[in-house]
């Protein structure tokens, strides 16, 4: 206890005594931790959108005008066994002529010569899947049921979506392990100026016995408290910034998902701080090493 | 204390520091290593205090076999000595009495301890009145006994001191000379690294004669042999 007491007076002082060098590592690691945030909250919330629209998207499948309507519900069956289907909804072509009298609403007269004997519609199913990346084979599969008359759905364009989705994904990834590497170097380097400065107190202290450990605490401090306080002012930047960013997107793109900030704020402050904390850590360590060879 | 049998030592270059070296100090001696400018005296200095490893040989210091010795044991072994160098080595930023406490409070002593064992040995090397000085401010002399307070401050087995009195005057150099007297006097083993001739005849020590690297001579109550 009473080791720990002088290991963050002496960590604190070097803070203070390279007072711009730690103001200026700070800055950059905030800077850091907000890029990467934004592009993951980003990703996140793009993600998101994906996988509203995978889930949205059905495939409308229209029967045969020869079968009739017992006939055609019958194929229930048939499609219940191709695995990837995920729901399964019949619509009667006397219902669906309704539905349709009901869409066009004051123009639903032009409909007026047609009824159940002369219905222009089809019987149809609508299916969602369970798995969008296979739905080219799912469509196949449901084309070879016989009485299938035509299939509509937007497989090329959920294919691109996740194509995206993966692109920005591997984009994200990228900028949060080089950014990383980025923080980690700068703390490192306002390290080791702390350790330079006092290289004679630290050659001494080691002729009197101390041991690497003694040494190394005052700094490993100095780093954690320079990353716990970037990730905490980086945390109060990343929430002004998302709060601005749903405002915008909201307007710009109203169909564009985006969670409010209070979804994800203590995953986003647990990971900043916990990210400051590593680069800290991370950093005066690195930079420890060499001045213990004494 | 120390035991060393036929050491050597080769640096990666190639230079042999130390060859074939042995030499045995005890509990309570005073002794004076002495030897011209590269004759391999602080080589030696440097095996005591395991900043270099015998490349032969067998090197013991307070029970520390210093050829086996594990990194994480150095700074145990280094607690049993006091060193004190020719620069005097204070951190100028502290004050006296913090540069002894320094070392104290390196190996984790308690405040209440630091407080009792600090002015005691600063009335020792008869520095009591400079306590809140900064080295700065102090003769060549009394920095060197601060840093001899700093040596002992830790109640060390062995004081090594290498070259202590290489920046200091003729009558300094006495007085500091007087003080590692009193403190072999009082039970710690000194043992004194120097080619100051005048001060090892004054004192009528045991006298170690290290060149190119060998003990050529080893005389208790001897003379400095050039």
């Amino acid at each position: 206890m009473r080791r720990f007491g002088y290991y963050w007076k002496e960590g604190l002082r070097n803070i203070f005594k390279h007072g711009f060098m730690s103001l200026a590592a700070v800055l950059i690691i905030v800077a850091c931790l907000l890029l990467t945030g934004t592009v993951t909250l980003l990703a996140y919330n793009i993600d998101l959108s994906i996988r509203g629209l995978q889930q949205s998207s059905e495939i409308v499948v229209f029967i045969d005008e020869e079968l009739t309507t017992r006939e055609a519900r019958s194929l229930t069956k048939q499609f219940e066994r191709i695995r990837n289907i995920a729901s399964i909804e019949f619509e009667d072509r006397d219902v669906a002529l309704e539905k349709y009298r009901e869409t066009l609403g004051e123009d639903a007269y032009i409909l007026s010569d047609y009824d159940a004997s002369n219905n222009p519609l089809r019987n149809s199913f609508i299916f969602t899947l369970e798995d969008p990346a296979l739905a080219e084979q799912t469509i196949a599969q449901i084309e070879a049921v016989e009485g299938v008359g035509h299939i509509r759905a937007d497989e090329g364009v959920i294919t691109r979506l996740i194509q995206v989705q993966r692109v920005f994904n591997i984009i994200a990834l990228a900028m949060i392990v080089g950014l990383a590497v980025i923080s980690i170097f700068i703390i490192s380097n306002t390290v080791k100026l702390g350790m330079f400065a006092r290289r004679e107190e630290i050659s001494i202290q080691k002729m009197v016995g101390a041991t690497n450990w003694f040494i190394r605490w005052p700094f490993v401090i100095e780093g954690m408290v320079l990353g716990l306080t970037a990730g905490g002012l980086a945390y109060l930047a990343q929430w002004g910034l998302y709060t601005e960013m749903v405002n915008v997107v909201g307007n710009v793109i109203p169909y564009f998902t985006i969670e409010p900030f209070e979804i994800v704020r203590w995953l986003v402050l647990g990971v900043f701080l916990g990210a400051g904390l590593l680069f800290g850590v991370g950093g005066s360590v690195t930079s420890i090493r060499r001045f213990m060879n004494v | 204390m120390i035991r060393m049998n036929d050491v050597t030592v080769v640096y990666d270059n190639g230079i042999r520091a130390v060859n074939k070296a042995s030499l045995r100090v005890d509990e309570g001696e005073f002794v004076f290593l002495v030897g011209a400018s590269g004759s391999g005296k602080t080589t030696l200095i440097k095996l005591l205090t395991a900043e270099v490893r015998p490349t032969e040989g067998r090197v013991l210091v307070n029970n520390y076999n210093i050829g086996e010795i594990k990194k994480r044991q150095i700074p145990y072994l280094r607690r049993t000595l006091g060193v004190v160098y020719q620069d005097f080595r204070l951190i100028r930023n502290k004050s006296v009495y913090e540069n002894v406490a320094f070392a104290m409070r390196t190996i984790g002593a308690k405040g209440k301890a630091i407080k009792e064992r600090v002015p005691y040995v600063l009335e020792l090397v008869g520095l009591t009145g400079k306590a809140k000085e900064k080295p700065i401010n102090l003769s060549g002399g009394e920095q060197q006994r601060v840093a001899i307070a700093r040596a002992l401050v830790n109640n060390p087995r062995l004081i090594i001191a290498d070259e202590p009195t290489g920046n200091l005057d003729p009558a300094r150099s006495l007085e500091l000379m007087t003080l590692f007297e009193k403190i072999n006097e009082l039970g710690t083993t000194v043992l004194i690294v120097t080619h100051e001739k005048g001060l090892v005849d004054e004192f009528e020590k045991r006298v170690v004669m290290i060149d190119q690297g060998e003990v050529v001579s080893d005389q208790t109550g001897g003379y400095y042999q050039l």
